[in-house]
């Protein structure tokens, strides 16, 4: 049996579409999960009950107890803030599409309002509006609010900034009993929540108080005393935000939550604070490909052949009926539990850019900006790659947002730093710079606000906030015609 | 009322969390031949792909 990838499938997907069944696996598909992959054409994975069942076993139950035996009483247990949206379209199979984490949360409909504090208009959206209002207006009354989960990272620190940035509206509208005109939220449902909303002028004066104190000491505790962890992927690409999210959260832990895509759910933490993840070995069958491997061979590890250390390709068989499926991730084995591998993502495969053979991972670039951050003395927003074939020969450009401007004239300065640690990071682009294979490397720092911006057109475009995944890669002319506009000429 | 009843959900959560937690650690002790299993469990799917499935088979 050789390799396959989603292409393989598609033929077969697209019949599974109108109703037929049994064509890639005999189990019972209950949904069809949307990827974030392409903007434009998102693939539409089947998934199996069972799939569906790991997802609950592993990323509700099993997280949860190993949350509540990590905090024991600290975690009091009331209600929590819920980013997970439900955005599904309707298929002409009649079942559902849309994000494997929205699947989790609609399969909890019924429980979800006695767990967590946003309202249903905004979990189950029929239309844009402004999410993140909602979601904080709700959460903020509830003082005993104990956690946040979130399918990624930047779907809380964003909240958070939308929070520093909007809090004296927000309270104005608790002490009132209102929803300030000026949020975006389509007039019926505007209507609905009015009618439930009551003023609260006394949480309205408490939080008040918290908020003038400012934000430079942890907010979260402040605001919400009873708040226990943060759950949300946020480990390898997502990691400029969890940083950030220190800042807002002070001691309280985070739960790093799985490694997991729309075929499966593949890994788990097994410890609270942990970014290692441990291989579900009940889940997929797994098979291994050294990420170091230049030739093409259909040979495989699996998971007891494998070294600490050493970075491989995982390909898996899932209960959904992808078989030796390619899902173009590649981990690396950072240590065992018991007898099963622990992994760290470490870079998709499609994510690599190469201009001249050179082979640039997402760690490289990461490892490079977060270089470039420290000589540099600045704080990081976040950052992607180009590869600028339009002056000959090609060359790198990192795209970079920071909390405060750069000096203009300091740009030289910035571009030698960059491509010292390109260099590093990846020697192959060094010697290809040095030879006259690539030019040298560039810096472009784009306007405050650029990378929020870039998620909240996407979702305005219809995107799911459960898929955003940081944009690490200018790949596409929709990427590059926004990042380029947003160009820092000042800087 | 309103803050006993997620407590109690929670808690039947945990509950099952922590067998989960006890079936996943004797499982991840046997794990290579666990996961082997499914593969072989795989291959009676893989038969039946193989004989109703063509694009795949071009590649062999």
């Amino acid at each position: 049996m050789p390799f396959s990838t989603y292409d393989d499938y598609i033929e077969y997907i697209e019949k599974m579409l109108t109703g037929e069944e049994g064509l890639i696996t005999n189990d019972p598909i209950i949904h069809y999960a949307l990827t974030s992959g392409s903007v434009d054409n998102p693939k539409k994975i089947p998934v199996s009950e069972d799939t569906v069942k790991l997802y609950r076993e592993y990323a509700t139950q099993y997280s949860f107890a190993v949350i509540s035996e990590a905090l024991g009483e600290k975690w009091k247990k009331g209600r929590g803030l819920n980013l997970m949206e439900v955005k599904f379209e309707t298929l002409p199979n009649g079942l559902f599409a849309g994000s494997i984490s929205g699947r989790g949360v609609y399969s909890i409909k019924n429980l979800l309002f006695l767990m967590f504090t946003s309202p249903k208009e905004v979990v189950f959206p029929t239309e844009i509006m402004d999410s993140k209002y909602i979601h904080l207006r709700y959460a903020l009354i509830e003082k005993s609010l104990s956690y946040i989960v979130s399918a990624f990272m930047t779907g809380v620190c964003d909240l958070m900034k939308y929070l520093e940035a909007n809090w004296e509206m927000i309270v104005s509208d608790i002490e009132n009993g209102t929803i300030n005109e000026d949020i975006k939220i389509p007039d019926d449902v505007r209507k609905t929540l009015l009618a439930k909303i009551k003023p609260d002028p006394k949480r309205a004066a408490a939080l008040r108080a918290a908020f003038q104190k400012g934000f430079d000491d942890p907010i979260i505790p402040r605001i919400w005393p009873e708040f226990a962890f943060v759950h949300a992927i946020g480990s390898g690409g997502f990691s400029v935000y969890t940083d950030k999210m220190r800042h807002y959260l002070g001691d309280i832990p985070i739960y790093f939550s799985v490694y997991a895509a729309s075929e499966s759910i593949m890994a788990i933490c097994s410890e609270m604070e942990s970014q290692a993840f441990v291989l579900i070995p009940d889940s997929a069958f797994y098979e291994f490909i050294p990420a170091n491997q230049e030739e093409e061979t259909n040979e495989t590890l699996t998971m007891d052949q494998l070294e600490t250390g050493k970075d491989y390709e995982i390909v898996i068989t899932n209960t959904s009926g992808f078989y030796r499926y390619r899902i173009k991730d590649v981990v690396r084995v950072v240590g065992w539990y018991n007898k099963c591998p622990k992994i760290q993502f470490v870079y998709r495969l499609n994510q690599m850019v190469s201009i001249a053979g050179e082979k640039t991972t997402e760690d490289c670039i990461s490892w490079s900006v977060r270089e470039f951050v420290k000589e540099a003395k600045c704080e990081l927003v976040d950052y992607s790659v180009y590869a600028d074939i339009g002056v000959s020969p090609g060359r790198y450009v990192i795209f970079m947002e920071t909390e405060k401007r750069l000096a203009k004239d300091q740009h030289h300065e910035y571009r030698r730093i960059i491509e010292e640690k390109l260099g590093i990071a990846n020697p192959s682009i060094g010697a290809k710079v040095k030879s006259g294979v690539l030019s040298p490397s560039d810096i472009t720092f784009v306007q405050e606000e650029t990378y929020a911006l870039y998620r909240d057109l996407m979702i305005m475009r219809g995107i799911s906030g459960n898929q955003l995944k940081p944009v690490r890669v200018i790949d596409t002319l929709v990427k590059e015609n926004f990042f380029f506009a947003l160009a820092d000429k000042e800087s | 009322m309103m803050k006993i009843i997620p407590k109690l959900i929670y808690s039947l959560n945990i509950k099952k969390g922590k067998k989960k937690i006890k079936h996943f650690d004797e499982l991840t002790k046997n794990a290579p031949e666990i996961n082997k299993q499914l593969r072989t469990i795989k291959k009676v799917c893989l038969f039946r792909l193989m004989t109703t499935t063509s694009s795949i088979l071009k590649k062999c």
